[in-house]
């Protein structure tokens, strides 16, 4: 259990920085942690976000954990200017991304 | 090595560990090229036994055989506990490999490594967690080594009470450096591809403030090997073009897909494995190999112990940031600063300069060449400067330095940067 709070809020720091780069300027947010699992669920409005990289994002999260890397890196998620999704894949073990046009969904697992 | 599996776009996992396998057992076996048994026997000796501190060259310690067995078997010792600790070869595992086998040239040997990895064992232990998970951080952190070494063997202590303390000393740093490593990589924003280089500094510049408080310093370099030997020629330039041709059986996608490594700016976390596939990033890998060997002979330089770890290093992070267009422009700013300003590019210290320069290559990526050149003359001022801090203990003086350029270069250009986009 050690870091993995402040590692879920880097998660969910890196999530909400999606969301602000791809135009959206309100963002619903609930992080719910039990001992083994938390679990991040962001929902807001985008007008125009490209399709290609919301397929990419739901690769990027559904792809293996990356243990090497996690204890390395980690604390570059979330905590800067820079894109670091591709490091997000690293630290979650599932997530589902939903784009009706609209509305952006998002929710991420990770198990400790 | 088996054709069918190299048939396969998508290599699987023990394709990859047998590939990375082979070219750290020919490196081993092409010692026995250079020098007889008794020779490469008396010569590890002469290396396990040595300071090791910055800069060793194995080449002159011991010999050109022993110290590519050394290299060749650290490799795979290092291939072997991944493969236990079920770790994918991935970006950072060939990276650690191949800097592990380009430092095991001048400074890292199979005595002063070992205590290190001991100590982010025991770290994973008592922190409940499986090795994997610290794996990369004991293998940079084996940066270090000469600080066991010239604790066992530099300080003057009597012999089984040096090995005792050097020992300690590395277990100790082993436990230091996980939450080190960690915190650091914030200081640079993944900026500096050698990150433990720079938690290397700090964590050798703490230990050597202490031991210069008691009374111990080190003694300066040793002189290093300066003979063209055109069978190091070879054997290098064949192992980096088998690399480039490797990919023509490892990947069925056309050439111009190189393109795409070339597009990433290299930032750290740049996985090109999972990026791009295991194909490209040996063809990416190859590349950067001969880059390497062409800079170091047209500069005027040759091939001995830490050139070559150098461009192990290049060719290591060939899968983990580097790319050739985002290296050239770091390594073109450091050939001008030592041509105009320094004793000329071709002395050992500015070479080595220009190759590890290489780990600020995501400025030139993210930022463009200009940028690049920037970061190659400002390494190049600081890293004259470093060295003295930590008393040559850490090996990646270069990352600790890039670490510092990164650190100062990255919020001036995002300040006068107008704000549009860090890729998002």
């Amino acid at each position: 259990m050690k870091d993995e709070k402040s590692k879920m809020l880097k998660i969910m720091n890196e999530l909400v920085r999606f969301y602000l780069k791809s135009g959206n300027h309100s963002v619903r947010i609930a992080l719910d942690l039990t001992d083994h699992e938390g679990i991040v669920s962001l929902e807001g409005c985008c007008t125009k976000i490209d399709e290609k990289k919301l397929e990419d994002l739901n690769d990027i999260l559904n792809s293996p954990r990356k243990d090497e890397a996690e204890e390395y890196y980690w604390n570059l998620v979330g905590s800067n200017d820079f894109s670091e999704i591709h490091l997000l894949g690293s630290l979650v073990n599932e997530g589902e991304v939903k784009y009706d046009g609209n509305v952006l969904k998002m929710r991420v697992k990770r198990y400790f | 090595m088996d054709p069918i599996i190299l048939k396969s776009a998508q290599l699987s996992e023990r394709a990859k560990y047998r590939i990375i396998s082979l070219y750290s057992f020919s490196v081993a076996f092409a010692g026995f090229f250079f020098n007889p048994p008794e020779e490469i026997a008396s010569g590890l000796w002469s290396i396990m036994t040595s300071p090791s501190i910055l800069l060793s060259d194995y080449f002159i310690i011991g010999n050109i055989g022993a110290s590519l067995l050394n290299s060749g078997l650290l490799m795979l010792l290092a291939i072997f506990v991944a493969s236990r600790s079920k770790s994918l070869m991935n970006g950072p595992i060939i990276a650690a490999v191949f800097t592990i086998g380009g430092f095991a040239l001048f400074g890292k040997n199979l005595y002063n490594t070992l205590s290190i990895v001991l100590g982010v064992y025991l770290h994973s232990r008592m922190n409940k967690d499986h090795f994997g998970k610290y794996i990369i951080i004991a293998y940079f952190g084996t940066a270090l080594a000469p600080l066991v070494s010239q604790v066992s063997f530099g300080f003057g202590l009597p012999p089984l009470i040096g090995v005792l303390a050097g020992n300690l000393f590395g277990i100790g740093i082993g436990l230091l450096l996980p939450p080190l490593a960690s915190s650091f990589v914030r200081f640079h924003q993944g900026f500096n591809l050698y990150n433990v280089g720079f938690t290397a500094g700090i964590t050798g510049m703490l230990f050597m403030s202490i031991f210069r408080t008691l009374g111990y310093d080190n003694k300066g370099p040793s002189g290093t090997y300066q003979e063209f030997n055109p069978f190091l020629l070879g054997f290098f330039s064949l192992m980096f073009i088998s690399m480039i041709f490797i990919k023509y059986r490892a990947s069925d996608k056309p050439i111009g897909y190189y393109k795409s490594i070339l597009s990433h700016p290299g930032r750290l976390v740049t996985d090109f494995v999972s990026l791009n596939g295991f194909g490209f990033t040996l063809f990416n890998m190859g590349i950067l190999g001969l880059v390497g060997i062409i800079y170091v002979y047209a500069v005027g330089g040759v091939l001995n112990g830490p050139t070559i770890g150098g461009i192990f290093t290049l060719v290591g992070f060939g899968a983990f940031g580097k790319h050739p267009r985002n290296s050239i422009p770091v390594m073109a700013g450091v050939f001008l600063t030592a041509l105009v300003f320094g004793d000329g590019p071709g002395s050992t210290g500015a070479i080595l300069a220009a190759l590890f320069s290489t780990a600020l290559a995501p400025i030139a990526g993210q930022y463009g060449p200009i940028a690049g050149l920037v970061a190659g003359f400002i390494h190049m001022s600081i890293v004259s400067n470093t060295a003295y801090l930590h008393g040559g203990m850490n090996l990646y003086n270069n990352g600790f330095t890039a670490g510092f350029v990164a650190a100062i270069l990255v919020p001036v250009i995002e300040a006068y940067r107008k704000e549009n986009e860090n890729e998002g």
